[in-house]
């Protein structure tokens, strides 16, 4: 009962004052919705053929890899775990057992079936040691570890073909002229924002997050937070693994490279709180979506890595600096 | 994130020290023998380049009577310096080092202490960096500045016959920064095309089909009526350029000219015409070549001056005596995209399906 009156009225608990709770929030999405219109509108400025549609659809395409993965790992950072650092294997492993029973004769719908379940199997392994109190960071860290060791025994280190271009539709095609990873990326931000912010378990998320100590107290099981929330993110490194194979009909193990850091730039462009409690898929989303939208600028003004590293580096340390001071850490 | 990024660093240092520690104090009362013993440094076999070579210097050491010992790190130079001084400090013997360097420049310190060892070295994969000459007996692998020559030539060549595309303006993708080897080919390439043809971007990707498309994807859109031909550096990222350009409604071997610097993952863009053509760098036969220049070496005692690229021959495999050379290159030699070069493929006995798709 308690329980369920706390997460009924989570904003006044976490702030104790609903009304600046809700205009931080207000204004963390502001702030990285700003962002991108002011980017968009320097780079029509000043970039030929930047605000063109094909570009459009380029960089939402560009920021759908990543944001698959930010808008599952966003329930993880929201439930005041921080991050999962296996992002990158569990999308690389995934590939391979998808490759792996492609290429075995399985078809398409067994092969994406059993990667999905698979992923969500190892993500809610990751969440069992997690919700026992080990940390995240590391708890993931070593998991992935583990994932990339699993998947170069399953690639015997070589490419992985899949045997056929059944699946490949799932990598290139384009519904309406949108690819597929631009649909999945859109339609799983919006459900992911639809589940956290209109149902019991959203709330459970954002009450964990906002105080563990309380929720604990109050009867919330935690581990089944913990635990669905890494299932979720199992989920999507699934999506994201599939979609990568099918695209080349092909996987290797050495897929995805950068992908945890990526992510977790989403997640802190995106305003999402550190500590937990405050933060939506759709600011995960969002802070993929300009996360792309600069790399696209850059890339097209020919910025070398280098510099394409350091401007990135630089706008997550301001955006961390930035919402620190926007949710009144001063 | 920088702090994650550091603590996520440093963790991966410490328990690559700790598993490298163990490693080699468990496995140094077995060396005691090693008087065929080599020791091989390189980036993870987890990439299909890597555990190709590793593949092929290992049967080779095994026909020559050696055991070859790989010491693997991950594509990060400080763990590979890591990884040289704990084996050094175990006291092992061996008869020789191989040494792949992730980052060239910043491995010069841990191939000074290999040379301090005297034990010959054998500099592998990336071309030398110029003034370490003293650090290394010899160079064993491609020719990164003739092999992107070749594909510059090829390049030329292909638009000169093309009746579909007036060939000026291209990309350059390339490996990812910081290897040098991809850094050599885009120089010589630059050179070789210089006054021909323009260079529009040149951006590095990586190794990768998804590498290559994740770059090709978004700097193609805005030149995709200028662009006529992309230079890749290997098969594997012209793969990803090959889906780029379709989805731009380009077809490519026709409205745009792609050249891939090394057989790299498969062959199925030579075959149908995507790719106008490779050379042919197999992995598994510069491992071998390697092993075999450490083991000619051992036998004589001997280093030429100069550069010496093994022949071509379909069949016969270059001899395992005689004298090696400072500079020891494996052939590269050009294929075009046809089904029937593909297919008639041979060199030191083996096919192009053999040395290619790995």
């Amino acid at each position: 009962m308690i329980s369920r009156l706390l997460i009924q009225n989570l904003a006044p608990i976490d702030a104790g004052d609903g009304n600046t709770f809700a205009r931080r929030r207000k204004l963390s999405l502001a702030f990285v919705g700003i962002g991108i219109l002011a980017l968009l509108l320097f780079g029509g400025l000043t970039t030929p053929g930047f605000l063109t549609l094909d570009n459009l659809l380029v960089i939402v395409r560009a920021a759908s890899i990543t944001g698959i993965v930010a808008v599952g790992m966003s329930y993880i950072t929201i439930s005041g775990n921080l991050f999962a650092l296996s992002a990158e294997e569990l999308a690389v492993l995934a590939a391979c057992i998808f490759a792996y029973f492609m290429g075995a004769g399985f078809d398409v719908v067994s092969s994406v079936m059993i990667t999905l379940v698979a992923a969500v199997v190892f993500g809610s392994i990751q969440g069992v040691v997690i919700s026992r109190g080990a940390d995240p960071i590391i708890t993931s860290l070593a998991f992935g570890a583990l994932f990339q060791g699993l998947a170069s025994v399953v690639s015997g280190n070589k490419q992985m073909l899949l045997g056929s271009n059944a699946a490949e539709w799932l990598g290139t095609g384009r519904p309406l002229g949108i690819p597929m990873q631009s649909w999945a990326f859109v339609i799983l931000a919006l459900i992911g924002w639809v589940v956290l912010k209109k149902t019991r378990y959203g709330r459970k998320i954002l009450l964990m997050g906002a105080n563990k100590n309380t929720a604990q107290a109050t009867g919330l099981n935690r581990t089944l937070v913990v635990i669905v929330a890494m299932s979720v993110f199992g989920l999507c490194c699934a999506l994201v693994g599939i979609s990568g194979a099918a695209q080349f009909s092909r996987a290797t193990a050495t897929m995805f490279p950068g992908l945890n850091i990526d992510v977790v730039a989403a997640i802190l462009v995106g305003g999402i709180a550190l500590q937990g409690g405050r933060g939506s898929p759709l600011q995960a989303a969002f802070g993929a979506v300009f996360i792309a939208l600069l790399q696209n600028y850059m890339l097209l003004h020919a910025f070398t890595s280098g510099q394409r590293m350091m401007v990135i580096g630089a706008l997550v340390v301001a955006s961390t600096l930035g919402y620190h001071y926007l949710q009144g850490k001063r | 994130m920088a702090t994650t990024a550091n603590s996520t660093k440093k963790f991966r240092h410490r328990v690559m020290s700790a598993a490298l520690a163990a490693g080699v104090a468990l496995a140094a009362p077995a060396l005691a023998y090693a008087d065929g013993r080599v020791v091989v440094f390189s980036p993870p076999s987890t990439d299909n380049y890597i555990a190709a070579w590793q593949s092929g210097l290992k049967k080779k050491a095994a026909d020559l009577g050696y055991e070859a010992s790989f010491i693997e790190t991950t594509r990060d130079q400080s763990e590979q310096d890591a990884a040289v001084q704990q084996e050094l400090a175990a006291g092992a013997d061996t008869a020789g080092y191989i040494w792949w360097p992730f980052i060239n420049a910043a491995g010069t310190n841990s191939l000074r202490s290999l040379s301090r060892t005297g034990k010959p070295v054998i500099f592998a994969n990336q071309y030398p960096l110029e003034g370490t000459e003293s650090l290394w007996t010899a160079y064993a692998g491609i020719d990164d500045f003739a092999n992107a020559k070749t594909a510059a030539e090829m390049l030329l060549k292909a638009c000169d016959e093309s009746s579909t595309v007036k060939c000026d303006k291209g990309l350059i993708v390339t490996f990812p920064a910081g290897f040098s080897a991809g850094a050599d080919r885009a120089k010589s390439f630059r050179e070789t095309v210089d006054g021909k043809l323009e260079v529009l971007q040149e951006q590095p990707a990586g190794f990768t089909s998804q590498d290559g498309y994740k770059v090709g994807s978004q700097i193609i859109p805005p030149v995709k009526d200028d662009v006529t031909w992309v230079y890749t550096q290997n098969d594997s990222l012209a793969s990803g350029i090959v889906q780029a350009l379709t989805e731009v409604g380009k077809t490519p071997g026709k409205d745009v000219l792609v050249i891939g610097g090394t057989c790299h993952g498969d062959t199925s863009d030579l075959t149908s015409g995507h790719v106008i053509g490779t050379e042919v760098q197999g992995a598994y036969l510069e491992g071998w070549y390697t092993m075999q220049t450490l083991h000619r070496y051992l036998k004589t005692g001997v280093v030429k001056d100069g550069k010496v690229y093994a022949e071509a021959t379909p069949d016969a495999p270059p001899s395992d005596e005689g004298d090696i050379s400072r500079y020891n290159f494996i052939p590269s030699p050009p294929v075009g995209n046809s089904k029937e070069a593909v297919e008639g493929f041979r060199l030191w006995g083996w096919t192009m399906d053999e040395l290619c798709n790995y």
